[in-house]
């Protein structure tokens, strides 16, 4: 037998659990070998001293004590708390921001910008003509007089604007 | 020829039970048979489970924690768990199963918590300190004394062990389990239970040396 065996055998000895011809295989060998005799002394002490130590006693509350934890456990929980309080206040505000957002009025529209001049129209315009319009511009008429203004041309009906106003002149002509 | 090894103070190697049937069929159904009545709503059946269990979880985790002044407190809430798990509790192993398992693991998260080892010398007792149960004083207070520091020396050395070894010597040593236990309650192999055993003895037998070589001087 090897000592490499011996000494997993040991620890089955200390545990009871080795069977009669193996625990004579053992026994024989630590006859025989010093170092593993020495072992297996050193091996049993040190169990023996590990089985030597203290016990402790539970105190006589002991049971009672379990019970009071266990009392507290289920005990409902109280109902004021910081911890509520905090995540009712959390819920609270959560809460007021989703009011918010599905009652805020829809943002106002972005303005579209007039779609650019072409560039022929412009330049198909005689120079004098522009000074004129120019010129017209400058003086911007009030909203009274707009109101009061019984010209035709204020009389014309405003409904399409898409009209030629080059060809509003033949118009002011024919009256 | 049966070795006889002379250990200290004259003490001989207990020759105990088989390392295969250490509980009897009986015991682990009354057990079984309580957690059912807990679990039902009796009181009383939890105070039995605790009367019989509670100095095996006080020490458990005194052992494995080396903290003696917070053992108790502990050990208590070992129990409130048990108790708090009773409504799922289906007795699938047996209840010492269940039971240390739950103490295995409250003591490593209390250890994970604590972030360190305390250990609590025996000299530093006083009245109001928690009762210890030492062996009989052969040879007078001077053994005593002796039998002590070797106590507090030991429960150091324990200590010092890796997790997983400390376990193992705690519950085979204190607790009498078989390996087929020992596999159930660390879910483990009985082969692996075997060589992490002996690893674990042939640590802590390192770690006494200097203790054994001074019982063997005396």
């Amino acid at each position: 037998m090897k000592c490499n065996q011996a000494q997993e055998w040991m620890s089955e000895k200390l545990d009871h659990a080795l069977d009669a011809q193996r625990d004579l295989q053992l026994e024989r060998h630590l006859h025989d070998c010093a170092q593993c005799q020495s072992e297996w002394i050193a091996l049993s002490q040190s169990w023996e001293l590990l089985g030597s130590l203290p016990e402790l006693s539970p105190s006589p509350l002991f049971r009672a004590q379990v019970w009071e934890k266990i009392r507290h456990d289920q005990a409902p929980a109280p109902l004021w708390s910081l911890k509520r309080w905090l995540s009712g206040l959390g819920l609270s505000l959560a809460g007021l921001m989703l009011c918010f957002r599905l009652t805020a009025p829809p943002p106002l529209a972005t303005p579209t910008l007039p779609p650019p001049t072409p560039a022929v129209a412009t330049q198909s315009l005689a120079a004098s003509e522009l000074q004129e319009w120019d010129a017209s511009v400058e003086v911007m008429p009030g909203l009274d007089s707009v109101a009061q203004d019984d010209s035709p041309l204020a009389s014309l009906p405003l409904g399409d604007l898409s009209h030629d106003y080059f060809a509003m002149d033949e118009k002011l002509e024919e009256f | 020829m049966n070795w006889v090894v002379a250990l200290p103070l004259g003490q001989r190697l207990p020759v105990g039970k088989p390392m295969t049937h250490k509980r009897e069929a009986g015991r682990v159904e009354d057990d079984v048979d309580l957690m059912l009545r807990v679990k039902a709503g009796e009181a009383e059946a939890f105070n039995q489970l605790m009367e019989k269990y509670q100095r095996t979880v006080v020490n458990l985790v005194f052992r494995f924690t080396g903290d003696a002044e917070n053992a108790e407190d502990l050990a208590q809430e070992v129990f409130l768990r048990i108790y708090r798990a009773a409504p799922r509790y289906e007795p699938k192993a047996k209840f010492f199963t269940y039971l240390y398992q739950v103490t295995l693991n409250l003591c490593r998260n209390e250890r994970e918590r604590s972030g360190r080892r305390k250990t609590s010398s025996l000299d530093s007792r006083t009245e109001n300190d928690r009762q210890w149960d030492v062996p009989d004083p052969e040879g007078g207070a001077e053994a005593l004394v002796q039998r002590q520091e070797t106590a507090t020396q030991v429960q150091a050395a324990i200590l010092e062990l890796p997790q997983e070894q400390r376990q193992l010597l705690v519950l085979q040593r204190f607790q009498d389990l078989g390996y087929e236990e020992l596999a159930e309650v660390t879910s483990q192999t009985v082969s692996a239970v075997k060589a992490k055993l002996h690893r674990a003895r042939l640590a802590l037998k390192k770690k006494l040396e200097p203790l054994l070589g001074k019982e063997r001087d005396q």
